[in-house]
């Protein structure tokens, strides 16, 4: 039977634990402090962009950096409650992704096809 | 010492490994988001370097649950799994679909462009 990350962490002995589950903790809040500073650089372009795109690929970029924080956030608390909100995160930064686009390039389709429209007819 | 100590610190460090991998490609996609200097090199870095980077942390979450006592370890890989195969579908298509559009709206090439295969398909085109 392999002692399990949950026995480990409710010991009640902190000087009991090996060495390699302090590594996991310590890698834990490293990451922690590195996502939260991925979101700031995030945040920096979102309010910096000097395009709408730009804006538009913080946001999709900051809804990575979320699902990155709710992993970590599930290993370190020992939960699989969060788990299946990686999947609609997920899910709903790629269905913003592609309402951005539209927002975006909408005005210049119609251009666009008008003018591929014309090059068939001629 | 218990007696399947190394099994369970061999299991940590596979985690602990692909943890440091996956935030070293998100750090760096992060980084590069403020550093380069156009659109579409931000865009190279926002979405290669994310989706790898959350590859590696779903492997390490799906190594680190699966020892849970409470969890089925079939239940946290095919959760990981299916996430994992749709970024990796999904994520290219939304950086194209979000790219094209800013092509089209005219977004800022930096003075050093080579090469705008597109736009000059479009000047053949029309």
């Amino acid at each position: 039977m392999i002692p399990s990350l949950l026995i480990l962490a409710d010991a009640a002995d902190p000087a009991a634990r090996p060495w390699f589950m302090h590594l996991a903790d310590w890698t834990l809040t490293l990451g922690l402090v590195l996502v939260f500073l991925g979101m700031g650089f995030c945040l920096y372009r979102l309010v910096r962009g000097p395009h709408v795109a730009d804006r538009a690929m913080a946001v999709d970029t900051l809804g990575l950096h979320l699902i990155a924080l709710v992993v970590l956030l599930s290993l370190k608390l020992e939960t699989l409650m969060f788990f299946d909100g990686i999947l609609v995160l997920s899910l709903v930064g790629f269905a913003g992704a592609v309402a951005m686009a539209q927002y975006i390039g909408r005005p210049h389709l119609a251009r666009t096809q008008s003018a591929d429209s014309k090059q068939e007819n001629a | 010492m218990m007696p399947h100590d190394w099994l369970h610190m061999v299991i940590i460090l596979m985690m602990v490994a692909f943890l440091l991998f996956g935030l070293f490609f998100l750090t760096v996609g992060a980084y590069g988001l403020v550093k380069l200097p156009d659109f579409y090199n931000r865009m190279h870095a926002a979405s290669k370097c994310m989706t790898l980077g959350i590859t590696g942390l779903l492997i390490a979450a799906a190594i680190g649950l699966s020892m849970n006592p409470d969890a089925d370890p079939l239940h946290v890989v095919t959760k990981a799994g299916l996430v994992i195969i749709f970024l990796y579908i999904a994520s290219p298509v939304g950086a194209h679909l979000i790219t094209k559009a800013a092509h089209l709206d005219g977004a800022a090439k930096h003075a050093n462009t080579l090469h705008d295969d597109l736009a000059e398909d479009q000047a053949k085109d029309r």
